[in-house]
């Protein structure tokens, strides 16, 4: 399986700069996630890599080889479409079938990958079904084996997981990750749900607005999110943000915790907090108020376990603390990411 | 409710009855009335192309036919160029609409998919073709089928036509085609088609119904259009079923009533077929299951 | 989809749109575009068929137009033929809809009934109802005199009082199940809440009618208003088979005119130039009706 490289993607349409210097290199066999809020050129990238569309400037590589103005059906890659886009007049047999169709494949052959196909992803007693005979999973493991039946060298999937209710979220990205890791292919994943990018992608790419914000594996996105656009895109609640004079602190809920806490630990950072609101959500807490004297005043979060003892009062100032390796500093112009800066606070 | 009480409450409970029994009689009488009256033209032409010659002109004229025949029906064809006439209607309507869905079926898959400026524009001039009253487009049409030498011809009928089948062609499909989503197109040239391969297995299977609706509308048309049939031919060889129903109705005491509604009938009844066709069509879903949200 | 990037992939798709599209182009230059340029060509000259040279004449064809006491006789005819018909048409067509928009037994067979006299050719709904007018042996005239309306049969066709009321007919029994579809879809796409909500808030059926009903129905039905009028204002066939323009004129409307001069008088030029006024006017009334609404959506 070869890997796939986008270098210098510029894509400019009707004066917008919609996909704006994207440089990505994807591994054989990784899972590489695109993620971003709606128009932020994700499905306009991967149609790029697709051949749907062409970019303004920049190269597309799949295995080595230069396909940026390549049609579609010539550049081996597979793309299930958000809507699946399963033919309506074919059977699901013949849905699988048509790529190699297409190409000529002789029927015995046709036969076997489409049984192949068919039975990674359990569908087989379903073939003689036409589409609007099967449910939403079942048309998306169609859509699945028809992209895998011809081998293809890299997998596109446009948001897969959005359509499902959020129970079947959980189950069909397992399923998902079960089936890229059995078949090994090259997989680049767009979704806007930052919790399945977390859960699926070897690694993420973040975007806002046509350009790159960061690349890099779940961790590095989450514990050193390179822009307060990415610090506060992944993670439920967002990061806490405080504007201070010149630069602007970020730390996540789960860190932020009564002083009593912290008991005697050296490097925590007081954060006086006056509490306005207490949700109780089963298995933890979300404290929410804003920060007091001698911080600035902003709105904040604290996320709590059930499990640890409470007892608070709304409207009074609490004893609460982060612990100085779990704070993040960002410029407050450029928003990106910085050490901490000289004469951070004290006490 | 209580039961202390059966009379004054039931009494209440039956006026309501009444009043609904007497809305829904007035209702039905008028539904009654409507289909009637609109109705007895066509039983009465039906009807009255069994009944034999003679019965036409007793006066009180009678109902139903004192004895049912056929002889209008076999004079028809016996005795005049009825059948000619019929063959004829059905090479214009059938080439002209064969024409239409295949030129106009092509180009509203362009309208629909390709949004370059100038074919936005061709769109709109297309509209403005129908606000032409064909008295207007005939005179020149005729001088230009005497000149070409096509006078008095099928062909120039087949032609002319297409001057209406066309642009319905051309806003039906292009509505219809926008139906049909864009993503089952680009999923075919993913998986290996080219553009043109694409509209032939994919799109086309879907457009069918679409196709045949439009078709029946296109033959519909063709099938009744008199003034071109009028101004174009002239010889009994090329007459079509209009011109020539027409010409017998202003001679009504040579051709006998009878075998003149015979003619309306045989004249209606393709039309009919069609119509029972496309109802049926029109049921049938458009890409039934193809996404997520059915 | 496609942009207009200009790139190899990308010009396939446009040679396959502009190759699919040009047929069409071409054939309706040939029969619409090019047959109008031709029409405004004749209406400023005389034209005389089989001859090469077709003297310039100016608007002398225009002028005699707007002098003939045939055009203006014909203009009126026009009138009263589009707006009564139309007219008729849209009243009974949307009571009809409402009749049929309960569903009760038997009401695809009543649709069917309905839709009818749309369906069948104009030629066949003229024979039918020429039988029915006629003097001796129609049905209306039995009918009326059996039922104590009139005392003498009625010349339907032939009295020029008569003639044009006939057309009328005709006319609205022919083309008011087109009204009759186009409010019907409007109809069953009304949700049923409203009227549910109406109903606990102690509205009676009129009341519904007006402020429920109507206006979901108003905007079809004045584009149906508005398609009718044009279609009708055109019309040739059903009044030119019905009576041929007669008796002595009573019912020749502009496009029957049109024809009698090209096709009987043989004067194209002066044919052109009157096709070329009835166009006209009837772009006019188009353009008052847009004028009248877009001050109404200006109001709102």
């Amino acid at each position: 399986m070869a890997s796939l490289e986008l270098r210098n993607i510029h894509k400019f349409f009707q004066e917008q700069h919609s996909v704006d210097d994207v440089n990505l290199s994807v591994a054989d066999g990784e899972l590489l996630v695109l993620l971003g809020p709606s128009g932020c050129g994700k499905s306009t990238l991967m149609r790029i890599i697709a051949g749907l569309e062409t970019p303004t400037s920049g190269d597309v590589l799949i295995g080595g080889k230069v396909t940026t103005h390549l049609r579609p059906k010539d550049r081996n890659v597979a793309m299930v479409f958000q809507s699946y886009a399963l033919y309506p007049h074919l059977t699901l047999y013949e849905n699988i079938a048509f790529p190699l169709r297409v190409r000529g494949v002789k029927d015995k052959l046709v036969a076997e990958k489409v049984k192949w196909a068919a039975q990674l992803v359990d569908i087989e007693r379903l073939l003689d079904r036409k589409p609007r005979q099967t449910s939403g999973g079942e048309r998306q493991r169609t859509a699945l084996a028809r992209s895998l039946v011809r081998d293809p060298a890299v997998f596109l999937l446009d948001e897969p997981l959005s359509n499902l209710d959020a129970k079947m979220r959980n189950s069909a990205r397992e399923e998902l990750r079960d089936f890229q890791k059995r078949v090994n292919i090259t997989w680049v994943h767009v979704t806007h749900d930052q919790t399945e990018a977390m859960g699926l992608g070897d690694r993420i790419v973040v975007m806002d607005r046509g350009s790159v914000r960061q690349i890099g594996t779940p961790e590095e996105i989450y514990l050193r999110p390179a822009d307060t656009f990415v610090a506060t895109f992944v993670g439920t609640p967002p990061m806490n943000l405080v504007p201070m004079d010149s630069h602007t602190l970020g730390f996540r809920p789960e860190n932020f915790l009564h002083r009593a806490f912290f008991g005697n630990e050296p490097d925590v950072l007081d954060v006086p907090f006056r509490l306005s609101r207490i949700e109780y959500l089963g298995n933890e807490r979300l404290l929410y108020g804003v920060t007091a004297d001698p911080l600035p005043e902003a709105k904040v979060v604290a996320r709590i376990p059930s499990t640890l003892p409470l007892q608070l009062e709304e409207g009074r100032v609490e004893g609460f603390g982060v612990r100085r390796s779990d704070l993040h500093w960002f410029d407050k112009a450029t928003s990106r990411a910085i050490a901490a800066p000289a004469g951070a606070l004290h006490g | 409710m209580s039961a202390a009480e059966p009379n004054g409450s039931g009494y209440v409970v039956r006026i309501a009855q009444l009043n609904e029994l007497s809305q829904k009689m007035t209702y039905a009488l008028l539904v009654l009335v409507a289909c009637t009256v609109v109705g007895f033209p066509l039983f009465w032409m039906v009807i009255s192309s069994f009944k034999s010659v003679g019965e036409f002109y007793i006066t009180p004229p009678g109902f139903l036919p004192a004895e049912w025949t056929l002889q209008n029906y076999r004079a028809l064809f016996a005795q005049t160029s009825f059948g000619t006439y019929f063959v004829n209607s059905l090479i214009v309507a059938l080439g002209a609409t064969f024409l239409s869905l295949i030129v106009g079926g092509l180009g509203a898959y362009s309208l629909s998919r390709f949004r370059y400026r100038s074919i936005a524009i061709f769109a709109k001039i297309t509209l403005l073709s129908y606000m032409l009253p064909e008295v207007l487009i005939v005179i020149p049409l005729y001088v230009y089928i005497v000149k070409l030498g096509m006078a008095d011809t099928l062909a120039s009928l087949v032609v002319s036509n297409m001057a209406f089948t066309l642009p319905l062609t051309l806003w039906y499909m292009r509505a219809y085609f926008n139906a049909i989503p864009v993503t089952l197109e680009e999923s075919a040239m993913v998986d290996g088609c080219t553009r043109l391969q694409a509209l032939r297995r994919v799109v086309l299977p879907l457009a069918l119904p679409g196709l045949i609706s439009t078709g029946v509308f296109a033959f519909n048309h063709a099938w009744n259009e008199f003034l071109f049939a009028l101004v174009f031919t002239s010889s009994e060889r090329n007459k079509v079923l209009t011109l020539g129903l027409a010409t017998w109705i202003g001679q009504d005491n040579i051709y006998s009533w009878g075998m003149l509604l015979a003619a309306a009938v045989m004249v209606t009844l393709p039309v009919l077929v069609f119509y029972l066709l496309v109802q049926r069509q029109l049921v049938v879903g458009l890409a039934g299951g193809s996404t997520k949200g059915e | 989809m496609a942009d207009s990037d200009g790139t190899s992939s990308q010009r396939e798709d446009r040679v396959l749109a502009y190759s699919a599209l040009l047929p069409s182009v071409l054939i309706l230059l040939l029969l619409v575009a090019l047959p109008a340029a031709t029409v405004v060509n004749f209406s400023v000259r005389e034209v005389q068929l089989g001859e090469s040279d077709n003297a310039f004449v100016g608007l002398d064809n225009f002028a005699w137009a707007l002098r003939a006491e045939q055009f203006w006789s014909a203009l009126v005819n026009t009138l009263i033929w589009v707006f009564g018909s139309v007219g008729l048409e849209m009243v009974i067509g949307l009571g009809v809809a409402l009749l049929l928009n309960r569903s009760f037994v038997g009401r695809g067979v009543a649709r069917a009934i309905v839709f009818a006299p749309y369906l069948i050719p104009t030629v066949v709904a003229v024979l039918v109802w020429r039988y029915m007018f006629h003097d001796v042996v129609g049905i209306l005239n039995f009918f009326l005199m059996k039922i104590g309306v009139i005392d003498a049969p009625l010349n339907w066709l032939n009295s020029p009082r008569m003639a044009m009321l006939s057309v009328i007919v005709v006319g609205v029994w022919k083309f008011f199940p087109f009204v009759v579809l186009a409010i019907l879809g409007v109809l069953q796409s009304i949700p049923q809440e409203q009227y549910e909500a109406a109903k606990i808030d102690g509205a009676n059926g009129w009341q519904m009618f007006w402020r429920i009903t109507l206006p979901y129905v108003m905007p079809i039905f004045l584009l149906t208003a508005l398609l009718r009028t044009i279609w009708t204002f055109h019309k040739f066939d059903i009044i030119y088979l019905l009576t041929g323009g007669g008796p002595v004129g009573a019912t020749t409307t502009l496009p029957v005119l049109v024809y009698q001069k090209a096709f009987a008088d043989f004067e194209m030029g002066r044919a052109s130039a009157l096709a070329i006024i009835t166009a006209a006017i009837l772009a006019v009334l188009l353009g008052v009706y847009f004028f009248l609404n877009k001050r109404a959506e200006a109001r709102q």
